[in-house]
C-alpha cells in the first residue's frame, strides 16, 4: 500500500504549483485554472487523509469541494466574459483602472 | 442534538428557508413580469418575514447555548441569533437603498440583483453559524460567489467588471488556502466539527498544526480585509455599486468576524498562545496601514474602504483577549453593531451624493461634498455624525464606546502597548474623517461650478435617521446591547456553564465609561 505521506507530498507540490501560477501568470483564465488546480490538490489530501484517519468524512468533503469548484467555474467564466466585453482583453494587467 | 427532532430543527432554520424561497421567487417573478414590478419592495418584504420569524424564535428562547442542529452541522445558539438579527437588519437597509437608487447605480438587471442579494445573505448566515468547518467553507463560498456577481452587476460601468474580476480571483485564491488548512486539521484529528476539534487538539503541539491554523486564518483575514491580505479591498469597494459596497462593509465583514470568532475561540482555543503573537503584529499593521493610506485618498468611497481596513484592525486587537473574563468577545460584538450602523449611514450618504452624477468615475470625490451643508443640510448633518462616530468623537457615541470597550479589554489583558497604538491610530484617523466635515461645512464651491443637488428619497432619509439614532442611542445607552453581547459570548465560549440571564449578567462588573477619563 502506498503510504499516506506520498499522497500528501504530491498534494502539497500540486498546491504550490497552483499558488505560484496564480501569482506569476497574467491571463485571467490561466489564473483561474491554477485556482482549480489548488482545489483539486486539496481534494487529493482529503481522500488520502480520509483513508489514513479511517472515516469517510474526507471523501464526502471532496464532493462538496467539487460542487464548489463547478459553481466557481460558472461564476468565474461569466465574470471573465463581462470583463472581456468592457476591456477587450483577459489580461489581469489590464485591470488597472482602479489603482492600488 | 438529535432529541430536538426534525420538525424543530427545520423550525430553527426557517429564516434561511424563507430567504431561499424568496431568492427563487424574485428570479421567477422577474422573468414573468418582465422587470415591470417593484422587486426591491418584495425583497424587503422577504427579509422582514425572515426577521420576524427569527425574532419570534429568539424571543421564544429556542436558541440555546451550544445547541447544534442537523447532525451538529449548524449552531443554533445565541451567537447565531445575534448574527441573524444583525445581517437581516443591515440587508433590509441595503435593499431599501437599492430600491431607490438602483437606476443611478447603472444596474439594469434588478431581479438578478435582488435574488443574488438574498443568496449572499443566506451564505453569510450559514458562514456565521456553521458548526463544522466544511459547512463553514460552503457558507463562505455561497456568500462570496453571489457577491462576486453583485460586484459586477453594473454591466456598463468599466470599474464594476474590473472589481468583480479582482475580487473573484483573489477571493477564490484565499479560500483555497482556507480549504487546505481545513484538510490538514481533518488529517490531524479525523473530524471537522468545531467542539470535537477543540477537544482533540487540546495539548497538541506540532508544526503541521500551526501551518493548518495559519492557512485557515489566511482565508478569514482576507475576508475581513486585514493587512497584508487587504489589496483587493480598496479596488473592489470603489468599483462595485455603492449599495454593494455598503453591504460588503457591514454584512460580509460582520459575518467573517463572527465565523473567525467561532474558529479561534471554538476550534483552536488551546493553541491561542501560538496565534496571538501573529495577531498582535497583524492588528498593529492593519490599523496603521489602513489609517495612513486613508489619509491621502480623494475618493470618499476609497477612503471608507481604507477606514474599514483600519476598523478590522481595531477588532483584531480584542481577538487576542480572553473572550469572557476580559470582555474581548462582548467588545467585538458591540463594535460590529456600532460599525454597521455608522458605515451603512456613511455609504448611504456617499450613494446619494454620487447619484447626482451617475456612472462618472469621480462621482464620489471629496470635492463633490463641498458645501453640502447648504444644499442638503440634513444629509450633511447625518454624514458629520457618522464621520465623528467612525473617528470615535462625541456625539458619535457608539463609535467612542466601541473603541473604549476594545481598548479597555486590551489593557485588562495586559496589552497596554497595543492599546496605546490603537488610540494613536484613532487620532490619525480623525484627520481624514474631519476632512469630509470641513468640505461639507467650510468650503465654498468654485464660482463657475454648477453644483448638482443630489436627490434624497424618503426611504433613504428614513435610513439615515434610523442610523443616526442608532449611533447616538447605542452610545448613550450601551448597557442593553453590551450585556446581551456578554451573555451571547459566554454561552458560546462556555456552553456547558449554567444558563446566565441578562439580569444576572448585569450584576457582574462592566467597564464603565467615564467622560472624565484622560
Amino acid at each position: 500500500m502506498v503510504p499516506t505521506s506520498f499522497y500528501l507530498t504530491l498534494s502539497a507540490v500540486v498546491f504550490t504549483i497552483g499558488a505560484i501560477g496564480v501569482m506569476v501568470r497574467r491571463n485571467a483564465i490561466v489564473v483561474f485554472m491554477c485556482i482549480e488546480l489548488m482545489l483539486n490538490a486539496v481534494n487529493l489530501s482529503f481522500v488520502a487523509l480520509s483513508r489514513s484517519t479511517g472515516n469517510l468524512h474526507g471523501q464526502v468533503a471532496v464532493f462538496f469541494v467539487m460542487v464548489v469548484a463547478a459553481a466557481e467555474a460558472a461564476v468565474g467564466l461569466a465574470i471573465i466574459i463581462a470583463f472581456f466585453r468592457s476591456k477587450h482583453s483577459v489580461e489581469t494587467t489590464d485591470a488597472s483602472e482602479l489603482n492600488l | 442534538m438529535s432529541q430536538l427532532g426534525m420538525i424543530n430543527e427545520i423550525w430553527l432554520v426557517s429564516p434561511l428557508l424563507i430567504l431561499t424561497a424568496g431568492a427563487v421567487a424574485v428570479l421567477l417573478i422577474d422573468v414573468f413580469l418582465q422587470r415591470a414590478w417593484p422587486g426591491g419592495l418584495f425583497t424587503g418584504f422577504v427579509l422582514v418575514a425572515a426577521m420576524y420569524t427569527s425574532n419570534y424564535l429568539f424571543l421564544g428562547e429556542k436558541f440555546l447555548p451550544g445547541q447544534r442542529i442537523f447532525h451538529n452541522l449548524l449552531y443554533a445558539d445565541r451567537l447565531s441569533a445575534f448574527a441573524l438579527g444583525l445581517f437581516l437588519c443591515a440587508s433590509i437597509f441595503v435593499v431599501l437603498l437599492a430600491h431607490e437608487k438602483l437606476k443611478q447605480e447603472k444596474v439594469e438587471a434588478a431581479g438578478e440583483y435582488y435574488s443574488l442579494l438574498l443568496m449572499t445573505t443566506i451564505g453569510a448566515i450559514i458562514f456565521a453559524s456553521a458548526g463544522e468547518l466544511i459547512t463553514m467553507f460552503l457558507g463562505l463560498e455561497t456568500m462570496s460567489m453571489a457577491l462576486y456577481c453583485l460586484c459586477g452587476s453594473a454591466l456598463t460601468v468599466r470599474a464594476s467588471s474590473e472589481s468583480a474580476l479582482k475580487y473573484f480571483l483573489l477571493g477564490s485564491f484565499s479560500s483555497a488556502f482556507m480549504l487546505y488548512g481545513i484538510a490538514l486539521l481533518y488529517g490531524l484529528t479525523g473530524t471537522t466539527l468545531i467542539p470535537e476539534l477543540a477537544a482533540k487538539l487540546a495539548g497538541m503541539d506540532s508544526t503541521v498544526l500551526y501551518i493548518a491554523i495559519g492557512l485557515v486564518l489566511i482565508g478569514f483575514l482576507f475576508k475581513i480585509s486585514a493587512v497584508p491580505f487587504h489589496f483587493w479591498a480598496p479596488d473592489v469597494y470603489q468599483g462595485a455599486p455603492t449599495t454593494i459596497t455598503a453591504y460588503m462593509a457591514t454584512v460580509i465583514k460582520a459575518s467573517a468576524v463572527i465565523a473567525l470568532l467561532r474558529f479561534i475561540w471554538g476550534a483552536v482555543p488551546g493553541q491561542a498562545a501560538s496565534w496571538t503573537g501573529a495577531m498582535w503584529t497583524l492588528a498593529v499593521i492593519t490599523m496603521t496601514v489602513g489609517n495612513l493610506i486613508a489619509l491621502r485618498q480623494r475618493s470618499v468611497k476609497r477612503m471608507l474602504a481604507y477606514s474599514s481596513i483600519a476598523h478590522a484592525g481595531y477588532m483584531m486587537v480584542a481577538m487576542q483577549v480572553d473572550p469572557v473574563l476580559q470582555g474581548g468577545g462582548a467588545a467585538i460584538l458591540y463594535y460590529l453593531v456600532a460599525y454597521t450602523a455608522m458605515s451603512l449611514g456613511a455609504f448611504a450618504v456617499v450613494l446619494v451624493v454620487a447619484s447626482a452624477n451617475p456612472g462618472e468615475p469621480d462621482a464620489d470625490e471629496i470635492t463633490r461634498f463641498n458645501a453640502l451643508a447648504q444644499s442638503r443640510p440634513f444629509l450633511a448633518a447625518t454624514m458629520a455624525l457618522f464621520m465623528l462616530g467612525l473617528a470615535g468623537i462625541p456625539p458619535g457615541m457608539a463609535g467612542l464606546l466601541g473603541k473604549f470597550y476594545i481598548f479597555s479589554s486590551a489593557v485588562q489583558a495586559g496589552f497596554v502597548g497595543l492599546a496605546i497604538i490603537g488610540v494613536l491610530n484613532s487620532a490619525i484617523s480623525a484627520y481624514y474623517y474631519l476632512r469630509v466635515i470641513v468640505a461639507m461645512y467650510f468650503i465654498e464651491p468654485q464660482g463657475d461650478e454648477v453644483v448638482e443637488k443630489p436627490e434624497l428619497g424618503v426611504g433613504i432619509a428614513g435610513i439615515l435617521a434610523l442610523c443616526s439614532i442608532g449611533v447616538v442611542a447605542l452610545g448613550v445607552f450601551p448597557s442593553a446591547l453590551h450585556d446581551s453581547a456578554r451573555v451571547t459570548v459566554q454561552s458560546f465560549v462556555n456552553p456547558t456553564s449554567l444558563e446566565i440571564t441578562v439580569e444576572q449578567m448585569k450584576a457582574q462588573p462592566r467597564p464603565e465609561f467615564n467622560l472624565s477619563l484622560p
